[in-house]
């Protein structure tokens, strides 16, 4: 589901006011950020695996035309079909045509953030079939009908109660008093629902970590089992992946696969690492007979050449969610955008346009956590800064900080300038401040003192007492 | 021009150049054969048996159970003594390999061969082969060992090879680009379904098998 | 050896006290220090603002302006980090700029990763009894890899006993701009940066950058607390019994 276009200061208060929210972002900050340190630790080669990937993945984007065809070729010769898609409504309409062709009713879908990009859930069921996510967090958002406030563990601000209380609501088939006090009990109820539909489904739509040339594989690396009974149960696969997901080889995905699951939840590796090769064979028991992948530009193939073409490297891992300071503020949905944090705040701007999420990129302190656990060394600050300048120059960012910023520069240009207004401030703050060195009030200054006190200069100046002591 | 063409056009255009020339192509496919692999962790840089040792260290870490049958033969009285202490008195559904087959399954043990449906509590298969790096189990889709056995039922039973496990991933692709043909699927396997979907605690068996235990044997006892 | 001391805005109208203390600990190496009196800001805000066109002005001024010293040192890792990492970028099209840039760079230092990593000082030869938490600023930390200087430097101070910040490294919620264009997230991080503060339960709170002080000294003394704020400068200068940053003349009075 995409996230309602809410003003941003208005989510991020709700999130601040959202005490369930806050506990939970509480928990992953000694979570996941402490499970990848460790698991980090143990990898020593952590460092030299992340430059190789980053070489790897520059040169698939440097011949991106090249790799993708490739990946065609096999997966045809493995009985596949790929479908290009320039648009979201373009991979919609596909994926409905699909359905369409194969009569289908039911739609399982493993976890896959571009199918959320692009609203497929939506308009699967504006035309008529019926869709069921499998992944346990996108199960429950898809209950709450929710936008995704994470892209690893899309459900990471809802509690136990919470989910308890979903599952009361839509599971009526159960009986009304049965206990879904512990998280248990509340896994066992879903793999039971969820069952069903794997076994029921007509279609099952995944998307990929990564796509390979050299064979055609469609890797996906998950922990629960549902990406593959999604894949294997149903008559007809549908892979949905952005264009930029493209490795060349097999060996070089296993350097990308060495940093994925240890920067995203501190994993060595997840539970599964499926490698699917097209359709069933002529002599498989089960699989699907029909194998279709659908490759999505969506505004990625624009980012390439540009200062925003680093940011195709993204594997989805989440670390920099993980580690900003803001996102443990504030949690994913506030951003207003499938993709938050300080990887959204890039992407979401590079594919939907800056004006829709102008907030994002300034959302940020540039405090370079993100960049510094980013495993495929993305520069998020500068790219947020870039979007800035962009911001600025098209007069998007409001008048009255353009206005503030252009006048401290000018004053900055000017020394003479600058010495007269220190020395105004200060004497200003001296006066009008208190006496106790510190002020609650000050004029204009209220998005500071709402929450904390100006500290009152003691005395004039440095460069006007170091002029008087010049002259001594 | 149609959506591929019109994407492969604005890939090219945003790059700045046009399509490649048949020699650069060659050089780029010329990479396919020669295989590169990247950075390889130390870790897995030792022993044979001291690969076993990292193996079982690292399943038993993901939670998988790691057993050892004095031979192969001796297979199907471990996993009756197994599924007695688990309490899992249904039958077990068997991968159809021709040793699976010739394996003595009495015990008062229901078995069929196949793929698992909902029913199956329990399947057995084998498995390509080990990765000591991350004690991660490399399963081929076919025929004889179909994927729905890896993922149905509650308990998953491996058998693997002392002798098949190998330090890297990297490895685990060269056993199979050794294979006449590619199969269907590839399954890379590291302990039980899970899931941190539920406020960050590890929850096992969520869609996937609860429990996956690994049967190390010796290969030359399979007689 | 001629030191360029660039003394930054903030501590040019908040705190001189901080320019002193820096001047003293360079002089106590032997540095002859100059301060140019042509000196504004960095344009960190022009260049975190998106105003790239003047934040080339000002990066222009002044790599002209300290040119001609041997090293030029700064008590900020922010404005440290913006000479010697940012202002090379902003030229990096512009041959002649981004060699006087680099040249610039080369020599801008921190001021404790200057006396620690070139001048070498071993004993700032100042006491204070007191318990200390160091924050690790942001810019300094990620962009100039400034981690042990200080808590060395730190160390030498007769009497002081150093207890490490739980989650240390992470953001006070200051950002420059940030702090007042989203207030309430700059308020959350701080809620949490000093709640990490108070748990320490120590004398006094130290940091690198003026700004993270005076935002994080704000939001102590809101609550009352009796944590005093100093800069690292003053601390290694032995300035503690002037008044903390956001304490008046009578800073003693007994806390509430």
């Amino acid at each position: 589901m995409q996230p309602q276009n809410k003003n941003f200061k208005h989510s991020v208060a709700d999130a601040l006011k959202n005490i369930s929210l806050q506990t939970a972002l509480k928990n992953l900050n000694t979570g996941f950020v402490s499970k990848r340190r460790t698991a980090i630790e143990n990898l020593p080669e952590f460092d030299q695996i992340r430059d190789y990937s980053v070489e790897i993945k520059n040169h698939a984007l440097q011949y991106l035309d090249f790799y993708l065809q490739e990946f065609e070729k096999q997966v045809k010769q493995q009985g596949g079909q790929v479908h290009w898609a320039e648009d979201a409504d373009d991979a919609c309409h596909i994926a409905i045509a699909i359905a369409h062709d194969v009569n289908a009713k039911l739609i399982t879908k493993g976890k896959s953030m571009v199918t959320e990009e692009i609203g497929l859930n939506k308009a699967f069921i504006n035309a008529g079939f019926n869709v069921v996510e499998t992944d346990l967090g996108e199960y429950i958002i898809q209950l709450r009908d929710e936008a995704p406030s994470h892209i690893v563990v899309p459900a990471i601000h809802v509690l136990k109660e919470q989910v308890a209380e979903n599952f009361f609501e839509a599971h009526k088939q159960f009986d009304s008093n049965r206990s879904l006090n512990n998280p248990e009990e509340i896994v066992s109820e879903a793999r039971h629902v969820l069952r069903d539909k794997f076994l029921s489904a007509d279609i099952g739509v995944t998307g990929a970590n990564f796509l390979i040339a050299e064979n055609g594989a469609v890797i996906i690396v998950t922990n629960e089992g549902n990406g593959d009974l999604t894949q294997t149960c149903a008559n007809t696969h549908i892979v949905v992946a952005g264009i930029e997901k493209i490795v060349p080889t097999i060996n070089d995905a296993m350097n990308l696969l060495r940093l994925l699951p240890r920067s995203a939840t501190g994993q060595e590796i997840t539970s599964y690492v499926t490698f699917a090769f097209g359709s069933r064979r002529k002599d498989d028991l089960d699989g699907p007979e029909n194998y279709h992948v659908i490759l999505v530009d969506n505004g990625r193939s624009k980012m390439l050449g540009t200062e925003m073409a680093d940011m195709l490297r993204c594997i989805r891992c989440g670390a920099c969610l993980n580690h900003c300071p803001v996102y443990s503020a504030i949690g994913g949905q506030a951003y207003g955008s499938v993709y938050p944090g300080p990887m959204g705040a890039v992407l979401s701007p590079s594919l939907f346009g800056i004006k829709h999420h102008h907030d994002l990129p300034n959302a940020s302190t540039f405090c370079g956590r993100c960049e510094q656990v980013c495993p495929m060394r993305i520069p998020l600050p500068k790219m947020m800064r870039h979007y800035r300048e962009q911001e600025f120059t098209q007069k998007i960012s409001p008048l009255t900080i353009r206005a503030g910023l252009k006048s401290w520069a000018f004053v900055a240009k000017n020394p003479w300038l600058y010495h007269l207004v220190m020395s105004v401030v200060s004497i200003a703050l001296r006066v009008f401040g208190s006496k106790k060195g510190r002020s609650q009030r000050f004029l204009g200054a209220s998005s500071w003192t709402e929450f904390r006190d100006i500290p009152i200069p003691a005395s004039k100046t440095f460069h006007a007492l170091w002029r008087a002591k010049e002259q001594k | 021009m149609n959506a591929r063409e019109k994407i492969l056009a604005k890939i090219r255009h945003s790059l700045q150049r046009d399509d490649l020339t048949i020699e650069q192509v060659q050089i780029m496919r010329n990479r396919y054969t020669e295989q590169p692999r990247g950075i390889l962790p130390d870790r897995a840089k030792i022993t044979k048996d001291e690969l076993i040792t990292l193996f079982v260290d690292r399943a038993q870490q993901a939670s998988a159970i790691v057993e050892t049958v004095t031979n192969f033969k001796a297979a199907p009285a471990k996993i009756a003594a197994l599924l007695t202490q688990e309490e899992l008195t249904g039958g077990i559904c068997i991968a159809s390999d021709p040793d699976l087959k010739l394996l003595s399954w009495g015990h008062n043990l229901s078995v069929r061969y196949g793929a698992a449906d909902q029913n199956d509590q329990v399947s057995v298969t084998k498995c390509l082969c080990g990765v000591a790096e991350t004690g991660t189990l490399v399963l081929i889709s076919s025929q004889q060992s179909p994927t729905t056995l890896n993922f149905l039922p509650a308990v998953h039973i491996v058998l693997l090879a002392t002798e098949d496990i190998v330090s890297y991933y990297e490895d685990a692709w060269d056993l199979i680009r050794a294979m006449s043909h590619l199969p269907r699927t590839v399954n890379f396997i590291t302990g039980p379904s899970r899931t941190g979907d539920i406020e960050q605690k590890i929850q096992v068996g969520i869609h996937g098998p609860k429990k996956l235990c690994i049967l190390l044997y010796k290969k030359d006892s399979i007689l | 050896m001629k030191v360029g001391l660039f003394v930054t805005c903030l501590v040019d109208l908040f705190r001189p006290q901080i320019g002193f203390a820096a001047i003293k600990l360079l002089e106590q190496m032997n540095c002859t220090v100059v301060v140019p009196p042509q000196q504004t800001c960095c344009g960190q805000p022009a260049y975190n603002g998106g105003d790239r066109v003047n934040a080339k002005k000002i990066s222009q001024q002044v790599i002209k302006l300290f040119a001609d010293y041997d090293y030029i040192v700064i008590p900020s890792g922010s404005c440290a980090g913006m000479l010697r990492k940012h202002y090379p970028s902003l030229w990096s099209d512009h041959a002649e700029m981004f060699q006087r840039a680099n040249a610039l760079a080369a020599k801008t230092y921190e001021l404790t990763a200057f006396l620690t990593d070139i001048v070498g000082m071993k004993n700032v030869n100042v006491s204070y009894a007191a318990s200390l938490t160091y924050h690790d600023s942001c810019s300094g930390l990620r962009e100039l890899d400034i981690k042990q200087q200080p808590r060395n430097l730190l160390a030498t101070v007769a009497g002081l006993t150093l207890r490490e910040l739980p989650d240390c490294e992470t953001c006070c919620g200051f950002g420059g701009m940030f702090c007042v264009k989203y207030p309430a997230i700059s308020n959350k991080m701080l809620t949490d940066k000093i709640a990490n503060v108070q748990a320490t339960n120590v004398d006094v709170l130290a940091a690198g950058d003026l700004g993270c002080l005076m935002n994080m000294a704000g939001k102590l003394k809101r609550d009352n607390s009796p944590i005093k704020v100093f800069h690292i400068a003053e601390i290694l200068a032995g300035m503690t019994d002037n008044p903390a940053i956001g304490e008046g003349m009578q800073h003693h009075a007994t806390a509430k």
